[in-house]
């Protein structure tokens, strides 16, 4: 009995074990996708409210094929048990040269229609969201500055 | 495997045999020549003359100070190539220096170092007046030839804002020294883990009188951290310009901590007696003191031009 034991152990030790690990060595990539918590940088209720909670906003879905949020990106956000659309105005990933990057996720909220929420951005914006395709018009009229 | 197999591997490792041989580390930097255009570079006729010329006169550079190469390599580190062998080919890097030179003549680069406090102007089509100038701390300064890249970091509106130029990309279309200083770090990475009050530096800066050799004042501000998480393992770099951490959350976050940072792994003492590692991120003398030469041969357009504006 004792050795058919000992060969169990022995077995046990040989099988490959799952070990999971709760840190990382290198540093961590910051891309904007699925689960991604986000700051909400404009001046409207619900991105306050969300502030007051403690309870960051998270990325449900991103508009684009990759699946990974980039700067002038639209995202579906749920936010105060919400689901909102956005638009990323700033990363935290790292940027190409002469592209600014940003200490939080920054996101501006819109309506259904395009309208953004609030009435003012308290962060810089990017100038190259100038530049892009989409609705930019009405939040780059509220933004203070740009970068 | 049968034959054919081999056979077609054959013709097709034939056809492609020119490009084999110039394989290295360099294939995989996408933005970096294409080893094509480099190939037309090196069977061009033109190309040997040159070479045979320099041979002809390579004469050692005599300069009556000799520090004087190293303090000018200091100063521009950019000129020298990468240390690393498999990144190095001699035709590009001075292809890379031609088209150095040729923007030095057009922009006047300031001496500087990673600490010191910049304001680049940009070619930018989106922004009002289609410039825009953005002050910063130099926390980084890297990459060889051509690429050579600063990141500045500065806080707008309560926001972490870094950028990164190419600092001989043709949209930039000056660079003012503000305050002309050292830290006691290599890399300031680890601002962006610490207050906000450490990075930040009001846009209209004015800039501090700086004139020709002027000498270069080491500021020995130790930063705080803030309290975990960080984007890096800062307690296992040993790092000069921060303060010893104190937020840790439990005694035994505290022990964790102090076994962390008296490892060997982070003090790192045996690095200054290893040889071997020194010579393998270092470029030797001799091929310093000729990039020099190279270098001062073209520099008399530019050099005229920044002595001028110091």
């Amino acid at each position: 009995m004792a050795q058919i034991l000992k060969l169990l152990q022995v077995a046990s030790s040989a099988l490959p074990r799952v070990v999971q690990c709760n840190f990382r060595t290198s540093a961590c990539l910051s891309e904007l996708q699925k689960l991604s918590t986000v700051q909400v940088v404009d001046n409207s209720i619900l991105g306050r409210s969300a502030v007051k909670r403690g309870k960051k906003a998270k990325i449900i879905h991103v508009y684009n094929s990759a699946g990974i949020g980039k700067i002038g990106d639209k995202v579906l956000l749920a936010i105060c048990g919400e689901k909102k659309h956005g638009y990323i105005v700033g990363c935290k990933q790292k940027q190409k040269p002469n592209t600014p990057r940003f200490d939080n996720n920054n996101v501006v909220l819109v309506e259904e229609n395009g309208t953004p929420t609030g009435t003012r951005i308290r962060v810089p914006i990017p100038s190259c969201l100038r530049g892009k395709d989409g609705e930019f018009t009405k939040i780059l009229s509220i933004a203070t500055k740009f970068v | 495997m049968n034959t054919s197999l081999i056979k077609h591997l054959c013709t097709l490792l034939l056809r492609t045999n020119g490009e084999l041989s110039t394989i290295s580390k360099r294939c995989y930097q996408s933005h970096r020549i294409r080893n094509q255009t480099l190939d037309k570079h090196r069977t061009s006729p033109l190309n040997k003359q040159k070479t045979e010329d320099a041979k002809n006169d390579s004469k050692p550079v005599t300069n009556k100070d000799p520090e004087v190469p190293t303090r000018f390599l200091q100063k521009n580190p950019e000129f020298l190539p990468n240390p690393d062998w498999g990144y190095r080919d001699q035709i590009a890097e001075m292809v890379e220096r031609n088209d150095m030179y040729r923007r030095r003549r057009n922009i006047f680069m300031p001496e500087f170092y990673v600490g010191s406090i910049l304001a680049v102007t940009l070619a930018d089509k989106f922004a009002l007046g289609k410039t825009s100038r953005f002050l910063g701390l130099c926390i980084y300064r890297g990459d060889q030839g051509l690429h050579h890249k600063i990141i500045l970091r500065n806080v707008i509106d309560n926001e972490g804002v870094e950028m990164m130029y190419e600092l001989y990309s043709p949209l930039i279309q000056k660079i003012e020294v503000i305050k002309l200083e050292r830290r006691l770090d290599d890399e300031l990475f680890y601002l962006r883990d610490c207050p906000l009050e450490y990075s930040y530096f009001p846009q209209d800066m004015e800039s501090q009188n700086i004139f020709k050799d002027m000498p270069v004042t080491t500021n020995t501000i130790k930063v705080k951290l803030n309290p975990r998480p960080w984007s890096q393992r800062w307690e296992r770099v040993d790092l000069q310009g921060v303060e010893p951490f104190t937020g840790w959350k439990s005694e035994k976050q505290r022990l964790k901590l102090k076994r962390l940072a008296n490892q060997p792994q982070v003090k790192k003492e045996w690095e200054k007696m290893d040889l071997m590692k020194h010579y393998r991120e270092s470029i030797p003398p001799e091929e310093s003191m000729r990039i020099y030469g190279e270098v001062v041969k073209d520099a008399k357009d530019w050099k005229n031009r920044e002595e001028r504006e110091t």
